[in-house]
């Protein structure tokens, strides 16, 4: 039988209805409006986009229809079998869950030498034995850790000041090592230190251990001394001195500064980027205040707090993104979470920004007494007296008592983003996340309320920020953001593919 | 001063509070409460109750004196205006919804088994222009027979 | 470069042969591999015993054949000793199955396939020719004495052997487990689990599918393909591949029916194969089906400029790996230039008129030989060291 060619309408499948496959959708502005589907894939289009699809006014052969089938937001019977499509991309989406808890959180001890303000756990003279990790507590902790199942996994060594318990920190990383070794698994080490204290032969130790330092650097000097106090009033001056010795000694490329947003901060973003620059960072992270850094009595959804902290994350990513432009590689770390959901198949597992929350189910804090805490701000509450998010104990409790017991069971109820009120309908549910404990600490239940909550309108405008760059189609803005995505330079972008 | 929409009436009872009456025919209960919630920080609202066949939903402004923390404080119109117009999108999330919350529970389902997705054999033949008998190639290689 | 040519089967001639041939006379002990090559027919037939064949350009003699010969064969200057051809008596055709100093020796699997391309440049044939050619690779597999660095599983459609595919790439992972291993394939019959997972149970240590996907819109896809349901398999294809650990590479042919969604299927293939390694976009060829099918196919290169430069932008941004494959530099925006191989075979290539004197010649592919009758308005001669816009 000879073979002949039929036309394109052959092809195309005759006008039976289409059906609707799960998506959200919300105004962005006076004229456009964004459809979400379950697995992240977004379609930006004039305000009634939504309303065209569900009442079937959308026409079979129009762009728009094929646009919306090619993503996954409409079904239709010649696209029935790729129902397995969109489980695969929403298993894929979801994949930050595999293998449970990744970060493990140790507080070696409570002493520290500094006071800053927004910091809840400072004793600064307090006794080495009470508020030290004793080394059978620290045993316990590296047991529990290493019954996680997953492969990768980082221990964050914290505090307090770390390094004042640096004979707990030498007991604890031969320990950990072995144990990873045997039981086949990748185990990163960070130290979240202010270096204060860090001598030489600590830093070398850090070297050949392959740990990596995280230090604080709030911004220029006026703000990081205002913002970290210290007899002399030189802690920017230390901190520079002593970054400079840790580039130096434990490697240059394993050093990262996080800064701590404070009221004083929020009128500086240029100031404290530009300061970025000058120490040559090439990461910096525009964070939110810490609910425990100034009081939250007010239930404004658009009180003084988010607006100011909104002005002062809008105006640093104008700045940053022409730092990046003229060719000084910055990448800003809540816009790379979030872009990394929006503009990518996968999501990412950030802990506080992530559905599941990563509380108990990504990261696990381990106390100095062996209390074991479903997050930092879980600890620190109970600091505070409030021990709702106490898991359990490594010298009482065994891994499936914490992970079965009370706490940890109420606090994954209100885990999941797509069963809280007000998030179960939002379009950027899939890019934003849930953190109970945050609920808990600043509006009083671990559900939440949605529009008083600064979790949510904080999350949503940066969302929303964030897509009127994306909508701009900007072929530089973007190769920025994938570079930022990708921990690449952005020379390395778009670079010719290896033959 | 009121308004009328479809199965909607607005009454202004004063300045800073209003009463809605909404068609129970048009406007789900589900989607009234879900739009008042979203209000809840800028006004006190009170639960549909229904009388003479509509749900009643009572609006009363938060504040009304200009604060440090919130210097401008909404007004009862836009606030009025902003619920109607949420009531809308909460109709037609839930129409979404009703139509998609089975379809999605598969899709979780496959997604989250240890084997579920892409186990099914995929309807259709690995068909040709001018039918090669696919048969002979299920003997030969083992698949499952196309069904056709 | 010829690789097939023709001449009169011996009388004695009756099923093919394949051999390795000679110019020069081989040793005893090695002839029953060989086919030896002359200009005439040796006075004493003693000479051709033990060869596996004989092929001459000289005409028929009315002797029985010591070996299974073919006369007056049409040329064959284009053979070097060691290259491997296949002898049809039935057709008369000498087939060059393989050179062992190109490096784009390609392995023929079938001519049959389930879909109909409307610029196939293979066009099919609905002939079982299954078996015969695989027990024709299997001993082409057995005479290539060095690895090759690369070889290409082509056809028809390759999958459409069932069980005698995994023999045939079995066979190369065993013979030449170094040789980078590539097959051109529609992917559809990897939609069925079962067949994909036996592709990945053989096991080959260095092999990757290429696959074509030509929208992100199944009706414009299976359209172009000329089957119902191939856009479905396909993906679904994809996806089971993905599963079971196959590395593939995706390829869409460039032309009027899928330059329009180009930038979309850029951003599907993102969203849907970021495991892809590869993403190639290839000019149209004006062979095989094309020509009939050109009035629905042909667009000017220099036209889709737009399009293109939009589909690489979103693909290499993402971090995939793209080429351009079969396009001039001079009807290529100067941005794209690092995306464009030389890809077209050496034995296949030439220039125009118009290149004459170009600056850029040596980094430019140039064209296949039927450009002569069609290629873009927009050729012309570039400077050396050019910078300008374009």
């Amino acid at each position: 039988m000879a073979r002949v060619f039929l036309p394109a309408a052959v092809y195309s499948t005759p006008g039976t209805e289409y059906r609707l496959l799960p998506f959200r959708f919300l105004r962005l502005n006076e004229q456009k409006e964004i459809l979400v589907n379950d697995v992240g894939d977004y379609f930006i289009g004039p305000v009634g986009t939504a309303e065209t699809l569900v009442h079937r006014k959308l026409s079979r052969g129009s762009d728009l229809y094929s646009i919306l089938k090619a993503k996954q937001f409409l079904i239709d019977d010649s696209s029935s079998p790729l129902l397995d499509l969109l489980a695969t991309k929403y298993r894929t989406k979801y994949g930050f869950i595999d293998g449970f808890t990744k970060l493990h959180i140790f507080v070696v001890t409570l002493r520290c030498d500094h006071s800053c303000h927004y910091c809840q756990v400072s004793r600064q003279t307090a006794d080495k034995s009470t508020y030290d990790m004793s080394f059978e507590i620290a045993e316990r902790s590296v047991d529990l850790m290493m019954q996680t199942p997953a492969k990768n996994i980082t221990l964050e060594l914290q505090g307090g000041e770390p390094l004042l318990a640096f004979d707990v920190i030498r007991h604890i990383v031969p320990l950990a090592k072995r144990k990873a070794q045997f039981l086949e698994k990748n185990l990163d080490i960070v130290v979240t230190t202010n270096l204060a204290n860090a001598t030489d032969e600590m830093l070398f130790y850090l070297r050949d251990e392959n740990i990596k330092v995280s230090t604080s650097l709030d911004g220029p000097a006026v703000i990081h001394n205002a913002n970290r106090p210290r007899p002399g009033n030189d802690s920017y001056e230390l901190t520079i001195r002593n970054i400079e010795r840790a580039r130096r000694i434990v490697g240059y490329d394993r050093v990262a500064a996080l800064m701590t947003t404070t009221q004083l901060s929020l009128s500086h973003p240029i100031e404290i980027i530009d300061e970025y620059v000058k120490q040559d960072f090439h990461s910096i992270f525009l964070r939110p205040i810490s609910p425990y850094g100034f009081a939250v009595k007010t239930k404004k959804k658009t009180g003084y707090g988010i607006d100011a902290f909104l002005d002062f994350y809008r105006k640093g990513l104008a700045h940053i993104l022409e730092i990046n432009k003229k060719g000084y590689d910055l990448a800003e770390v809540y816009a790379k979470i979030l872009l990394t959901k929006i503009l990518t198949p996968y999501g990412t597992g950030f802990v506080d920004l992530q559905s599941p929350a990563g509380a108990g189910i990504n990261v696990l804090v381990y106390n100095y007494d062996g209390d074991v805490y479903a997050t930092d701000e879980s600890r620190m509450l109970a600091e505070m007296g409030d021990h709702t998010f106490r898991l359990g104990n490594v010298r009482k409790d065994s891994r499936r008592e914490i992970f079965t017991g009370d706490a940890f069971v109420n606090l994954v109820s209100a885990s999941c983003n797509q069963s809280l009120t007000g998030c179960s309908d939002c379009a950027f549910q899939t890019y934003c996340g849930s953190d109970p404990i945050h609920n808990h600490a600043t509006q009083g239940d671990i559900f939440g309320h949605r529009p008083t909550s600064d979790f949510c309108s904080r999350n949503m405008e940066v969302i929303k920020h964030l897509f009127q760059f994306i909508a701009q189609q900007d072929k530089e803005i973007l190769r920025i953001f994938f570079a930022w995505i990708h921990n690449s330079g952005l020379k390395d972008v778009n670079r010719m593919a290896p033959s | 001063m009121s308004s009328m929409s479809k199965g909607l009436s607005a009454q202004m009872v004063s300045g800073i509070s209003a009463t809605i009456r909404l068609d129970p025919r048009i406007y789900s209960r589900e989607a009234i409460l879900k739009a008042a919630n979203w209000l809840t920080d800028v006004a006190y609202i009170h639960c549909p109750e229904t009388s003479d066949g509509k749900f009643v939903v009572s609006i009363g402004l938060k504040d009304i004196v200009p604060t440090l923390g919130n210097p401008k404080p909404a007004l009862i119109d836009d606030v009025v205006g902003e619920f109607c117009n949420s009531l809308l999108e909460f109709e037609l999330r839930r129409q979404v919804e009703v139509e998609t919350s089975q379809v999605r529970q598969l899709i979780i389902a496959k997604a989250f088994s240890e084997s579920g997705v892409l186990e099914e054999e995929p309807s259709g033949v690995v068909s040709d222009p001018v039918g090669i008998d696919t048969a002979s190639l299920v003997q030969i290689g083992g698949l499952a027979a196309p069904r056709d | 470069m010829k690789l097939t040519t023709s001449g009169l089967a011996g009388k004695s001639f009756h099923s093919a042969v394949v051999g390795k041939v000679s110019w020069q006379p081989v040793p005893r002990k090695d002839r029953n591999k060989f086919i030896l090559l002359s200009k005439d027919i040796p006075a004493d037939r003693e000479q051709l015993r033990g060869y596996r064949g004989f092929l001459t350009t000289a005409k028929p003699t009315a002797d029985v054949e010591a070996v299974p010969t073919m006369f007056s064969a049409q040329e064959l200057d284009h053979l070097r000793t060691n290259d491997i051809v296949a002898m049809e008596p039935a057709n008369g055709f000498i087939r060059t199955l393989y050179r062992p100093d190109s490096s784009h020796n390609v392995v023929f699997a079938t001519q049959r396939c389930n879909s109909n391309c409307l610029m196939c440049s293979q066009p099919p044939r609905d002939r079982d020719d299954t078996e015969a050619l695989l027990q024709r690779n299997l001993e082409l597999i057995r005479l290539i004495d060095t690895p090759p660095s690369r070889l290409v599983i082509t056809g028809g459609e390759p999958t459409l052997l069932g069980d005698r595919l995994f023999k045939l790439i079995a066979a190369l992972r065993d013979k030449f487990p170094t040789t980078y291993l590539h097959m051109l394939t529609n992917g559809r019959m990897f939609a069925w689990s079962s067949y994909t997972a036996r592709l990945a149970k053989v096991g080959h240590p260095d092999f990757m599918l290429g696959i074509p996907l030509y929208s992100d819109d199944p009706g414009v896809h299976d359209y172009v393909v000329q089957a119902r349901g191939a856009f479905d398999q396909t993906v679904l294809g994809f996806q089971q591949l993905a599963r079971y650990g196959v590395r593939v590479e995706i390829r869409v042919v460039l032309h009027a029916i899928t330059i329009p969604r180009l930038s979309a299927l850029a951003d599907y293939i993102y969203r849907n194969f970021t495991f892809a390694e590869h993403v190639a976009l290839m000019g149209l060829e004006n062979i095989g089906y094309a020509p009939r099918n050109m009035d629905q196919l042909w667009i000017d290169p220099a036209d889709y400029q737009d399009q293109l430069e939009s589909a690489v932008e979103i693909l290499s941004t993402r971090g995939l790996n793209v080429s351009i494959y079969n396009h001039q530099l001079c009807v290529l925006r100067k941005s794209l230039w690092k995306f464009a191989r030389k890809s077209i075979s050496d034995w296949k290539n030439m220039y125009l008129e118009e290149c004459r004197g170009c600056g850029v010649r040596d980094q430019c592919g140039g064209f296949f030989q039927w450009a002569t009758k069609l290629h873009s308005a927009h050729i012309h001669a570039l400077p050396a060291h050019f910078d300008g816009p374009q």
